[in-house]
Parts: C-alpha cells; sequence; structure tokens
C-alpha cells in the first residue's frame, strides 16, 4: 500500500504536466485550473494520510525498477524513501504547493488559456521533480530531482520568454546553478568510487564504519556538496542569479524561489549531516558564508525600491540564517527555519502578488502608498508575516530565528552580536516596505486610487490559511524556558542526530529574547521614522548598496568579460580555422579513401580469389612467426 | 505402416526431448516442400510457415526448460542452456522476419511454399550449428545453412543480376568449402577423431591441428564476411533479392557468427600466442573495409552490405572473451543487429528504388516507415537508449573487464564507430531533412498492410525496449 501511496505522490503532478502539457491547446482555464490544482492537492491528502496513518520511525525504503545494473561496478535503482525528514518536506511542498496553485489560478487569469495551461503544466512538472528531490532514497533520484527543479526554474523565470530582459534571468539563474551543480556531480563520483552505491542506507551509514578512513576525502566530499548546495540555495558566491530570477510570475518567486527549491540545499546538508559533522572546517566555512550571506542580503535590501527584490533579498538573507544553523550543527533548527520561512516567505511573496496585481503591475514601493484601506486583507496578512519574519512573538519566525540565535550565543558571543544585528536590518527592511506601501499616502499617478481592489476570492484565502500558518506554526518548536518537549526535534531525531548540548540557563536565556526583541522593535522605529522621510541624502554608502555592492558588476569584469573575449578568439580563429579545418579535412580524407577502396570491389570473381588467396598467404606468414615482427607485435598484446 | 512406425520413432524422438530443434527444423522443411504440390493458396501457405517456425520454438523452449545438459550419443551434438536458449532467439527472429516479409515473398514470382521450405532448411543448418559438437556436424551445419542460401539468392530467377549473385555465392562459397574441408583434414589426420575438444600438447601433430584451424578460421571469417574476406558480401547483397538479403544479413550470419565463436571461443589457444594478432588483424580490416566503403556508397543496399561488414568487426570482439561471459555480448548483439537489419530490409524491400535521391523527404511521404527506419538505423549506430548501444557497451564492458590491455582495440572500435554513425545519419538526414527533386519518381504507390505496420510498431518498441532494460534479455536465459 505504501509503495503504491508514495508512487501515486510522485506521479500525481507528473500526470498533471503531461495532461497540461499535451492539452494546453484545447483546455480552458477552468479545467486546466481544475487538473493543476488537483493533481497537487491529491497529493498533499495522500502526504497527510503517510503523516498521520503509517509510522516512519525506520525510513521505509521502497525500491520500483533499476535504473543502472552493473552488478561489478555500481547499481542503481529508482527507489524512494520516506522518512521523518522527506514527510517533512513533502508536506511543505505539497501544501504550500497547493496553496501557491491556487492563488496563481487567479493570479494568471490575464495570460491566453494557452500560456495558462502551459504555466500551471510547469509548475506541475517542478512539484513533481521537487517531490523526487526530497523523496529520493539515493544522491541519484536526489540529483534528478536537483536538475528537474533548475530546469523547471529557468522555464518559469523566462515564463514570459518575449522579454529578453527575462531571459537574460532566467539564463543566469540557469549558468549559477550549473556551477554550483558541476561541484555537486563531482562530489557524487567521488561518492561512488568511494563507497560503489549512493543509496543513502549505505553512504550515510559508512562513514562511521570507517571512521578514520582517509578523512581528507570526507571533507572534500562535505565541501563539494556544500559548493553544490550554495548555487541552489543562493549563497555567496553563487547568489546573485536568485534576485534576477524575480522576473517570472509572482506565485513563482513565493513557490520555487523562497519556499521549495532554494531550499533544497539546505535540505542536501542536512539529509548527508554525517558528512559535515565529520568535517568541521566545512563546518566553519558555512558558518562564514551564512553570516556573510545574511548581513550582505539584508544590507542590499535596505536600499531597494521594488517590493520583489526586496522580498528576493530577504530570501537570500533567511536562507543565511539557514547556513549559520548548519554550520553550528543545529540540522533540525535550520529546517525549523525552513518550515517557517516557507510559510512566511510564501505568504509576504503572495501578499506582494496581490498588491501587484491591485497595482496594475506596479512593483516600485514608492509608487504605492496608503493601501491599507483599500487592500485590508492583504494589509493584515503581510503584516502578519512582517512580524513573523522580523520575529515579533508569537509569530512563528521568532521561534525559529531564536533558535538559531541561542545556537549562536552558545557558540561565540560575538557571533551573537552578528546575527542580532541581522534580525535588526531584517526589522528595518521589511517595515520600510510595509509602511512605504500600506501606511503613508498614495503616491501613484499612473493608476487611480479607485482602481485599486482586493484581490478575489481564491487569493485571499490563499493569504489568510497563511497567514494562520505563519502565525501559528512556531508552536511545534517552544524553546526551552516555555516548554522542554521540542515537538519538531523529537519528530526529526529519528533522522537527525540531534546535538546533546547543555542548554543555556533560562536566566540567560530570557536575557536574550528580551534583548533580541528590544532590538527588533527598534528596528520598526528606524523604518517607520525612515519611511516618512521624504528625501534620503544620498551616500555613498548609500549608493554602494543600491548598486548591491556592484556584485554583478564585478562578476562582469572578472569572469563574463575575459570569458567573452576568450571564447570570441576561439570562436573566430580556434574554431573555423584550425577544428573545422581539421574535422573538414578528415571527413574528405575518408571519402577520398572510401572512393579508393570501392574500386577493389571490382565485381571480378578472379579479383576477389587473388584477394582472398593472398589474405590468407598473410595470415598465415603472420602465423609463421619467428622474426622480430612477432616479438613486436606480442609486446603490443601483453 | 511404415509411416506410422517413423512416426511412432519421431515421437519416442520428441519424448526423449533432445535434438528437437534439428529435427523438426528438417521435418518442417520436408513438409512445406510436399505442401507446395497441392497447396496453392498463398495465405495458407504464410499461415503453415509462421505455424511451422512457431511449433520450432515451442519443442525448442520445451527442451530448454527440461535438459539442462545432454550430449548426443557419438559426440556428435551437444545440447546446453545456452545454445538452446540462442537457438531459441533465432526462431524468433525469423518468425519476426516471415511474419514481416510475407508479402514480399509472395511478390517474388516464386513458389511460395517452395520458398518457405528453403528458409527452414537454411534454419535446420542453423540448429545444426548451434549445436554441434564435432567437426563434422560443423560441416554439415555449414553447408546446410548455405546451400538453401545460393538458391534463395537466386529466387527471382528473371533478374540476371540475382543469377550472378548466386553464382557469385556459390562459386566463393565452394572455395572456401575447400578450405574449410581441408582444415577439417589436417585436424582428423593428425588428431585421428573429429572432436573439438583439442589438446595441443597430446599431439605430436600440434602443427598440423593449428594449420587445420587457421583454415577454419579463415573460411569462418569469410562465412560472416569478415574483412578481407568480405569480397562475396556487397555484390550477394547488393544482387539477391532484398528480402533474401535480409535474411542473409540477420539470422544466418548470426547463427554463423555462433558456431565461429563456439568453436574459437575455447579453441584459440590452439593456434598460439598469434590468435590474437591474427583477430585484431580481421577486425580491423572489418573496421576499415566496412565502414570506409561504406561512406561512397549511393545504394542504400550496398551501404547496409558495407556496414554489416563493420559490424562483424565488433562481433568479432567476442571471440577475445573468456567462455563464461560471452553470453550476454552475444545475445545483446544477435538481437539488436538482427532485429535492426531485419526491420530496415523489410522496409526497403517494399521501396522500387534503393538510391538515396530516392529517400529525399521520405519522412513526409511515409512518416511511419520514416522513423521505423530510423530508429532501426540508429540502434545499428549504436546512439543510446536502443537497443544497439546496449550491444556495443556490452561487448566493449566485457572486453575491458578481461584485457585491461586491449583498451586500444576498444578505442579503435569507438572510433569506427563514430565514422559509421556519419553513413547511418546520412540516410536519416536525407529522409528528414530533404526535399524531393523530383516528384515523378513517386508515382509509385507504396502497397503497405496495415499488419506490417503494427509489426514495425512492435519492432521499434523491442528496440527502445532493450535500449533501456537490456537484463531482461539476459534474465529469460537465466532464470526461466
Amino acid at each position: 500500500m505504501i509503495k503504491f501511496l508514495t508512487l501515486a505522490i510522485v506521479l500525481l503532478p507528473l500526470l498533471g504536466f503531461i495532461i497540461l502539457g499535451l492539452g494546453r491547446q484545447k483546455l480552458t482555464q477552468f479545467q486546466t485550473k481544475f487538473i493543476g490544482c488537483h493533481t497537487i492537492f491529491v497529493a498533499f491528502i495522500i502526504t497527510l494520510y503517510l503523516f498521520f496513518g503509517y509510522d516512519f520511525n525506520q525510513a521505509a525504503v521502497i525500491n520500483y525498477f533499476p535504473i543502472i545494473y552493473l552488478p561489478k561496478f555500481i547499481s542503481l535503482d529508482f527507489s524512494l524513501q520516506i522518512d521523518h525528514l522527506s514527510l517533512s518536506f513533502m508536506l511543505i511542498i505539497t501544501g504550500i504547493g497547493y496553496l501557491i496553485h491556487l492563488f496563481s489560478s487567479s493570479y494568471m487569469t490575464e495570460e491566453a488559456n494557452k500560456n495558462y495551461s502551459k504555466y500551471f503544466s510547469f509548475l506541475n512538472l517542478f512539484v513533481f521533480f521537487m517531490l523526487l528531490l526530497v523523496m529520493g532514497s539515493n544522491l541519484l533520484i536526489l540529483f534528478i530531482g536537483w536538475e528537474g527543479v533548475g530546469l523547471c526554474s529557468y522555464f518559469l523565470i523566462g515564463f514570459w520568454f518575449t522579454n529578453s530582459k527575462y531571459m537574460q534571468a532566467a539564463k543566469k539563474a540557469f549558468v549559477m546553478n550549473r556551477i554550483g551543480d558541476a561541484a555537486f556531480l563531482l562530489a557524487l563520483f567521488l561518492i561512488i568510487t568511494k563507497f560503489q552505491s549512493l543509496e543513502f542506507n549505505i553512504i550515510l551509514f559508512e562513514p562511521f564504519l570507517n571512521f578514520n578512513l582517509e578523512s581528507n576525502i570526507i571533507v572534500l566530499i562535505a565541501l563539494l556538496l556544500f559548493i553544490g548546495a550554495t548555487g541552489k540555495s543562493a549563497q555567496i558566491p553563487l547568489f546573485t542569479w536568485l534576485p534576477d530570477a524575480m522576473a517570472g510570475p509572482t506565485p513563482v518567486s513565493a513557490l520555487i524561489h523562497a519556499a521549495t527549491m532554494v531550499t533544497a540545499g539546505i535540505y542536501l546538508i542536512v539529509r548527508m549531516h554525517i558528512y559535515f559533522d565529520l568535517a568541521p572546517l566545512v563546518q566553519h566555512i558555512i558558518l562564514i558564508i551564512g553570516l556573510a550571506t545574511m548581513l550582505v542580503a539584508a544590507t542590499i535590501a535596505l536600499k531597494q525600491n521594488d517590493i520583489k527584490k526586496i522580498l528576493a533579498y530577504s530570501t537570500v538573507s533567511q536562507l543565511g540564517y539557514m547556513f549559520i544553523a548548519l554550520g553550528i550543527g543545529l540540522y533540525s533548527t535550520a529546517f525549523f527555519h525552513v518550515l517557517t520561512h516557507a510559510f512566511f516567505k510564501a505568504l509576504l511573496f503572495l501578499g506582494a502578488g496581490s498588491v501587484i496585481m491591485a497595482m496594475h503591475h506596479e512593483q516600485d514601493i514608492f509608487k504605492m502608498g496608503g493601501l491599507a484601506k483599500k487592500l485590508p486583507i492583504t494589509h493584515l496578512t503581510f503584516l502578519i508575516g512582517c512580524l513573523a519574519i522580523a520575529g515579533i512573538p508569537p509569530f512563528s519566525g521568532f521561534f525559529s530565528k531564536d533558535e538559531i540565535l541561542a545556537g549562536l550565543y552558545q557558540k561565540n558571543k560575538l557571533l551573537w552580536v552578528i546575527g542580532v544585528g541581522g534580525a535588526l536590518l531584517t526589522a528595518i527592511y521589511m517595515f520600510r516596505m510595509y509602511f512605504l506601501v500600506f501606511k503613508s499616502s498614495y503616491k501613484n499617478h499612473h493608476v487611480a486610487i479607485e482602481d485599486v481592489k482586493e484581490s478575489p476570492f481564491p487569493m485571499k484565502i490563499t493569504l489568510i490559511v497563511l497567514a494562520i500558518g505563519s502565525a501559528l506554526i512556531g508552536f511545534i518548536g517552544l524553546p526551552p524556558i516555555i516548554s522542554h518537549t521540542h515537538l519538531l526535534n523529537n519528530y526529526l531525531s529519528t533522522v537527525i542526530k540531534i546535538p546533546a548540548v547543555e542548554h543555556l540557563s533560562t536566566s540567560t536565556d530570557l536575557m536574550l529574547i528580551v534583548a533580541s526583541l528590544i532590538i527588533v522593535i527598534f528596528g520598526i522605529l528606524i523604518a517607520r521614522y525612515v519611511s516618512k522621510i521624504k528625501e534620503i541624502p544620498s551616500t555613498f554608502v548609500g549608493k554602494f548598496l543600491a548598486q548591491k555592492y556592484y556584485w554583478d558588476e564585478v562578476y562582469d569584469s572578472i569572469f563574463v568579460k575575459p570569458y567573452q573575449s576568450i571564447a570570441h578568439v576561439f570562436s573566430h580563429r580556434f574554431e573555423t580555422k584550425i577544428i573545422d579545418g581539421f574535422v573538414n579535412g578528415l571527413a574528405k580524407f575518408f571519402m577520398n579513401l572510401s572512393r579508393s577502396f570501392r574500386l577493389a570491389q571490382s565485381g571480378n570473381i578472379a579479383n576477389y580469389l587473388l584477394i582472398f588467396v593472398f589474405a590468407i598467404y598473410v595470415f598465415f606468414i603472420i602465423w609463421f612467426n619467428d622474426a622480430k615482427i612477432y616479438q613486436f607485435v606480442i609486446n603490443l598484446f601483453n | 505402416m511404415i509411416f506410422y512406425n517413423n512416426f511412432t520413432y519421431i515421437c519416442s524422438k520428441f519424448r526423449t526431448q533432445s535434438m528437437n530443434a534439428i529435427l523438426s527444423t528438417g521435418i518442417f522443411g520436408i513438409l512445406m516442400l510436399l505442401v507446395s504440390l497441392f497447396m496453392k493458396n498463398k495465405r495458407a501457405t504464410h499461415t503453415l510457415a509462421l505455424l511451422a517456425v512457431m511449433s520450432i520454438g515451442i519443442v525448442n523452449y520445451q527442451e530448454m526448460y527440461n535438459i539442462v545438459y545432454v550430449s548426443f550419443p557419438g559426440n556428435f551434438f551437444e545440447f546446453d542452456r545456452f545454445s538452446l536458449y540462442f537457438f531459441e532467439i533465432l526462431v524468433a527472429l525469423a518468425f519476426i522476419y516471415i511474419a514481416l516479409n510475407t508479402k514480399s515473398l509472395e511478390d517474388m514470382n516464386a513458389h511460395l511454399a517452395e520458398t518457405y521450405s528453403l528458409i527452414l532448411f537454411s534454419m535446420c543448418g542453423l540448429a545444426i550449428l548451434c549445436f554441434y559438437n564435432n567437426l563434422l556436424s560443423m560441416f554439415l551445419g555449414i553447408e546446410m545453412l548455405s546451400l538453401p542460401l545460393y538458391i534463395l539468392a537466386a529466387l527471382d530467377k528473371h533478374n540476371l543480376n540475382c543469377i550472378e549473385a548466386s553464382v557469385k555465392y556459390f562459386l566463393l562459397g565452394a572455395f572456401t568449402t575447400g578450405f574449410l574441408l581441408l582444415g577439417i583434414a589436417f585436424i582428423y589426420g593428425s588428431n585421428g577423431s573429429f572432436g573439438i575438444s583439442l589438446d595441443p600438447m597430446n599431439s605430436s601433430y600440434s602443427f598440423l591441428i593449428a594449420a587445420g584451424l587457421l583454415l577454419i578460421f579463415i573460411s569462418f571469417a569469410f562465412k560472416v564476411s569478415a574483412a578481407p574476406f568480405h569480397f562475396w558480401a556487397p555484390d550477394v547483397y547488393d544482387g539477391a533479392p532484398t528480402v533474401i538479403t535480409g535474411f542473409m544479413a540477420s539470422i544466418s550470419k548470426m547463427g554463423a557468427l555462433y558456431a565461429f565463436i563456439k568453436l574459437f571461443l575455447f579453441q584459440s589457444k590452439m593456434l598460439g600466442p598469434t590468435f590474437p594478432i591474427l583477430l585484431s588483424f580481421l577486425i580491423i580490416a572489418s573496421f576499415i573495409f566496412g565502414n570506409i566503403t561504406a561512406l561512397f556508397q549511393q545504394s542504400i543496399k550496398r551501404m547496409l552490405a558495407y556496414s554489416s561488414i563493420a559490424q562483424v568487426g565488433f562481433m568479432l570482439l567476442i571471440l577475445y572473451l573468456n567462455p563464461n561471459q560471452f553470453q550476454e555480448p552475444l545475445l545483446m548483439y544477435t538481437m539488436a543487429y538482427s532485429v535492426a537489419n531485419i526491420c530496415i530490409f523489410a522496409i526497403i524491400s517494399k521501396l522500387p528504388n534503393y538510391s538515396f535521391q530516392y529517400f529525399n523527404g521520405f519522412a513526409k511521404r511515409q512518416p511511419f516507415l520514416a522513423f521505423a527506419l530510423s530508429l532501426s538505423l540508429l540502434s545499428l549506430a549504436g546512439i543510446p537508449l536502443t537497443a544497439g548501444f546496449m550491444s556495443k557497451f556490452f561487448v566493449l564492458k566485457e572486453l575491458l573487464l578481461t584485457h585491461v590491455n586491449l583498451i586500444w582495440l576498444a578505442i579503435v572500435a569507438v572510433l569506427f564507430s563514430v565514422i559509421s554513425i556519419s553513413y547511418y545519419l546520412k540516410l536519416i538526414q536525407v529522409m528528414y531533412f530533404k526535399s524531393p527533386e523530383d516528384t515523378t519518381t513517386f508515382s509509385y504507390q507504396l502497397n503497405l498492410s496495415q499488419t506490417f505496420k503494427y509489426l514495425l510498431l512492435i519492432i521499434c518498441i523491442i528496440i527502445i525496449y532493450f535500449g533501456i532494460f537490456p537484463f531482461t534479455l539476459f534474465n529469460f536465459y537465466y532464470f526461466f
């Protein structure tokens, strides 16, 4: 039964993709909506059934069919694995995925029927690959999903492909991801050469068995996996694609570039955490990269004007938090933040989508304002999202961020200060956006304030459900000062070894929480003040941040330009002269040879017999060896 | 009464469960010959032929299930599981072949039942070649295989090209038979027996045995059309009726190849340390002659003839393997190569013209035929996701597992495969991307039945299926 249900979860979105993809010329919007949403919904229901109806304390590995079967080298099966980690991710993917499908169904109605179907088919395909990614029981299936989500991300960023700028963004995302994928592949090859397998239950067990065997290799594998994760999860140095990826439709940003795909890197590291535990060096690197990304992205977000760009940088910054948690070895905390972030960031993006739709595709926050009265539900839910991400109790972001900050405090007090600094920045940029969009006064001259209307019902209901989730989901991981049973940690403890660190004393814990709370509230006040200033004096720092640290420009001059000039030389000189000349010359050579060989086939039997006898003669000569030729040729074979 | 006695004798033979394949092919061949006297209904003849092949398959299958190892009295035959399975595959291929080509065989203007009986006799030769355990039975098998083929090549009696091909084939074949007999005589003379388990240390005439084996080697190389003994192949393949070429290039060739492998895989040590050199000489010559000459051909049939020479080069790599590992590559190669060739020849036998020009824009006129043809060509070229890729992969894999030092030969094989892609793809390119220059030549209407198309579809599915799940082919051998 589990075998069937598990396969059904994976195949339903694929089925949706096939139906919508093939029938995109014929289906009406209603049919598309119905198929696209319900495949995911049924998958979600089945996932819920598995969650409540079965006990997965032992990971269930289900084999379907062999993909590669080479008994002496490696055998890989198409097999899925369900344990508490993948089940949690599946709930996020199908649950939030369903809500976002629902939201899209009214968000995308302006599209032609054909494009509407295309959009939903890609979205379904994305869910399929994402499910493969988290459900695969070996790294190969994970990798298939990993590449597949990258592909779908490419399709959906470039959904409006007639706009060449959007296509550029899609290409950038794809290429940046490839860099990480190359490292991931290298890690796969290393693991194959070391373990002759990619199955989790083998490769995640073996390091213990051979504890002191070549720790360098394990460090290398962990490092390569981490580089792979930086590509997918938009960490320094491969983060610049994510803000550009906002070119896609807003629900896509919510689903792929906030809630699910970008957390694939975190999933990978959590899944492979044994390697990282054995490689403290890599953990330090992760911590540093996480901190740097968190700060850089948060500072850039301070000076952005595009509502989606701010959210994108905020996503990068929150991913930085998750990597911080991974760097200090708090894997379940990282997942906790993934979970809460999935809720509140999906909520924020969809809220932003609702605003953008109401404003007739205006994304500049300086051309909005005072929308609170016009869009009451969007306003309320967006506020909940902002409170959640800023970390105000009892909203969910508070609990997960608090766990990370407490972990940082235990590691090093200075790091805690940096972490809280990030929280301060988060509060400032989020509430700057909030005040500029929903409070203050209406500033748009192109769209009359009367035209601004609240979104239709499916969008509202999605926002409300996500807002409730953002508000309440944090209670599954209560901090130790309130309760000692941490539901999430208990649940994940079957997969992840929860480090048995001693808890901080209650007074310290309380002190930390209060301190961070005060700082966050302070940040909100700053944001309120900043949003009211009419003219912000332009400073060097401000310009530097608004230009995103000139990060793209630096990459452009270090990598892109030299690469293009080298490519130019190769394509105009090397390719046309040397390669083409060589290949064409070779082809010409063989054609001429062929022409002369053809003459041997004279059609005359006497000639054939002559050659025949001559060949026999040669064979016998070779065979009657005693001379140097014999020794020479023998050496070839030994 | 005599007939009854004979019948019970045959039945008792069937009950003892050995020689089923050889007996049944022979009996059905004779039966078809008798039937030709009074049965004029062509449809009934087709059905009878298909039933005959099917029953051969069934009795052989039965034997395969009940017997693991039987050595026939006098060491004439040996029925081991692999040979039985291999023959089973040949029978299956023959079934597909006949089912696909009923119409083309009918159009041959010959007596249909006689044609079938010749094919069945030739199958009898294949059966003997699969099970021989003795130089004498081997010789018998080779001649049983070849003689009907000489006649089949001249099936279109009024076509001078056919006659020419047949005579050439016969002359060259007879010439080779002389060498074969000489080789057998050498071995018999020095060993005093026709047995194929030769022991060089025991005999004082080991030199003669080796010389005899070398002669047999050469005549086998002729039979499978390996260069430089390949000259008959292009002429005969081109001249013979296309339907018959389909049979010669697929089933009969693979049977001869198995006989070749069976003898030399176990006896290669007899030829001394030079055997690998001779073999590589043969293989590389086949690659060069096959691939390079195929590049310049203007006729599809000739191109395929040369490509089959090149493929033989690849197949002969199997001779380097150990006796316990040649099975998988051979099975895979037999399946992939024969199915693709049967499909291609079945299609082109329906066409009036074999020049490349005829195929200009073929995909627009006959999209499904063009698809099936392209798939088979890709399989021959060894493009992944087709059975052909898997066959080449298994050969190279087993080769490199046994002989790491032969990696240069593997590289040569792969490089020549690259050349081969160029002429296979040329036909696909012509079919899909060229527009016909002259439309008048296409007034010829192809007469295709619906069954033919369904069978082609099945072949396409087989090609792709074994390209993805090659192990099902071996699972039948190992487990069923």
